[in-house]
């Protein structure tokens, strides 16, 4: 089981919680195995949040670390939208709805999609799930 | 009222008995102990009686009773205001509505209302009008499924459909009451009968408004037995926005604005530490790069073109408010967003609820009140200001009122009962002083805050207010010690 640090700030829980959909599937710990690098992600207008991955598990913590590998920016509109499937990211990066920096590191970026791709998708289910319920 | 001797205690027991039936009466001290208290810093008080009415001739009888024998009457359905409202202050009977007068007695789906008994709770009555009348709808407050819907509605509460309609206290057509004499009184158009009916409580107007006897005296004037609540039509699409706001002044102008714009049914802001407290941090503390308000705005609509449009102006709001305060705000919709973030969220929206951050500790306390609208900014400001300096999370909660006519204003703090009720109340009368000062008007008032508010009001009102109370209950009865007097 990957330890997951309990971050102490909205975004951070938002990411901690979205690890956890992943990490309820066992699909988290094979995924980061033996992976060092610290990721990014700003949503803009609010804030970032640096997450690292490291064989101890998984920090994260408010603010850009200067040494992030790689680092993903978007509105809160498109991380919505990647959850509820109304765009993907290689439609959002060419329309500049999400930006990379450090975008030279493919491998780094290409498996952090693979994370948080999948999380993003079972919230945005889960969330037209409860949409339903309230009829919407 | 003086301590009751033995024997006259006696005499009472023996009466109630004869009213309501051995199994419906208690003095036992375990039974009475959970009606001397409730959550807030408010004194307790044992209760002598508590006592479980089913019809309408027993509460007249126990009135009756009570005014000859000049003991006090606190209605009570679940005890979990916040305010200490149905603490005995001066001891007496407790007329427990919750456990046999809770039903619910009609709903007219045409005239689109209920007629309630007093102990009918928020839960029940969804479950009802889900089951039995899907057109229609009623609305709910941040509560339990077991609070009572008429307390909130007599009390002037609020819910998830104020900003498009107000306080709950606007929704009553009528009330049954009985008086200190035992009278059974019907305020309302369903005055226009001898004899009960159950079609004729469909308003309150054009005769002269006796409701106002009743509704935000907290039980000081009468008791209750029937109350007519309106109902709403269910629109076919029900979602909600989740709105996302730096800056207190910025977060006040956006919600000003879009209840204003008359599209959304309801607006919720809370401080972001309340969001945090819904996703299982117990004391947090705001980091700097964090908004400083999340907002709920429940949306309902025709058809999705309705919806569409209303979407399309919530956007317009939305810009007019950026262009004025800058990227400061977001929106976006409420149900991703929550599984997002985390599904403790959804406890703000599925109401009635148990919302778990105001149930976490033994002690919850709070400064409800009406607040002028354009003094929201600067209230949610000075109130965090308040939290840090006592050490407490922000715990500001707000709306906007019937389009912006008024807002809510409530800072909360849940706290220790053993080792911080101190410091809460400090707290409280600094809520309060800020509070008035910009023109905040306390709801479900605790009798040491309206004893404050004493100090600030028009005494002439107060004389009033004084004299109607002595000629709807000359023998004292009603809840006695309530507003010190």
């Amino acid at each position: 089981m990957t330890k997951i640090s309990e971050p102490q700030d909205i975004l951070g829980l938002g990411i901690r919680n979205l690890l956890g959909y992943i990490e309820g599937r066992g699909e988290l710990e094979p995924l980061i195995a033996n992976w060092e690098k610290t990721v990014v992600i700003e949503l803009v207008g609010l804030y970032a949040v640096s997450i690292h991955f490291h064989e101890k598990g998984i920090q994260i913590e408010p603010g850009i670390d200067a040494n992030f590998d790689v680092m993903v920016s978007m509105s809160l509109e498109t991380i919505i939208a990647l959850a509820d499937g109304r765009t993907s990211p290689v439609r959002a990066f060419l329309k500049g709805q999400l930006k990379v920096k450090k975008a030279w590191h493919v491998g780094t970026l290409l498996k952090f999609l693979k994370i948080i791709l999948p999380a993003l998708r079972i919230a945005g289910e889960r969330g037209a799930r409860h949409g339903k319920t309230h009829r919407s | 009222m003086e301590k009751l001797t033995d024997h006259k205690r006696s005499e009472i027991k023996g009466r109630l008995v004869g009213i309501f039936g051995q199994e419906n009466v208690t003095d036992k001290a375990h039974d009475l102990f959970p009606y001397s208290y409730d959550a807030t810093e408010c004194e307790p008080h044992m209760p002598d009686f508590v006592v479980l009415p089913e019809t309408v001739d027993q509460v007249v009888a126990v009135v009756k009773m009570a005014s000859e024998a000049g003991v006090p009457l606190v209605p009570y359905i679940s005890g979990n205001n916040i305010g200490g409202l149905t603490i005995p202050e001066r001891g007496g009977i407790i007329v427990d509505f919750s456990k046999r007068m809770n039903r619910i007695l009609h709903v007219h789906e045409s005239h689109m209302y209920a007629i309630l008994e007093p102990g009918v709770t928020f839960g029940q009555l969804k479950k009802y009008l889900d089951e039995h009348h899907p057109g229609l709808r009623y609305s709910y407050p941040f509560a339990p499924p077991f609070s009572g819907a008429v307390g909130n509605a007599l009390l002037s509460g609020m819910n998830n459909m104020s900003c498009a309609h107000g306080s709950m206290g606007d929704w009553i057509n009528g009330v049954e009451v009985v008086l200190y004499d035992g009278t059974v009184a019907r305020v309302g158009s369903c005055f226009l009968s001898k004899e009960f009916r159950a079609d004729n409580w469909y308003s309150r107007y054009p005769m002269p408004d006796l409701l106002g006897l009743f509704v935000n005296w907290q039980g000081m004037t009468g008791i209750v037995t029937k109350c007519a609540v309106q109902l709403w039509p269910r629109r076919p699409i029900e979602t909600a926005y989740l709105g996302i706001a730096y800056g207190y002044e910025t977060t006040a102008e956006f919600m000003r604005e879009l209840g204003r714009a008359e599209i959304i049914d309801d607006i919720s802001a809370v401080s972001v530490e309340v969001a945090k407290m819904a996703l299982g941090i117990p004391t947090p503390i705001k980091v700097p790069e964090e908004p400083d308000f999340a907002l709920l705005i429940p949306v309902s609509a025709l058809t999705q073109k309705h919806l569409e449009a209303k979407h399309e102006i919530m956007q317009d709001v939305l810009a007019k408010v950026k262009q004025k305060h800058g990227n400061k705000v977001f929106l976006t919709g409420f149900d991703t967003f929550a599984s997002l973030v985390g599904e403790g969220t959804r406890v703000f929206y599925d109401l009635p609820g148990v919302i778990t951050p105001l149930v976490e500790y033994s002690g919850l306390t709070w400064f409800g009140s009406y607040a002028p609208p354009e003094h929201l900014g600067v209230l949610f400001e000075k109130a965090t200001a308040i939290f840090h300096k006592y050490n407490f999370p922000a715990f500001v909660y707000s709306k906007i009122m019937k389009s912006g006519h008024y807002g809510i204003f409530r800072p909360i703090i849940r706290y220790k009962k053993d080792s911080e009720e101190d410091r809460a109340r400090k707290a409280m009368e600094e809520f309060f002083d800020l509070g008035v000062s910009y023109g905040c008007i306390p709801y479900k008032t605790p009798v040491w805050m309206c004893n404050k508010l004493k100090e600030h009001i028009d005494p002439n009102w107060l004389a009033l207010f004084k004299k109607v109370k002595g000629f709807m209950d000359p023998n004292g009865i009603f809840n006695p010690g309530r507003w010190g007097i």
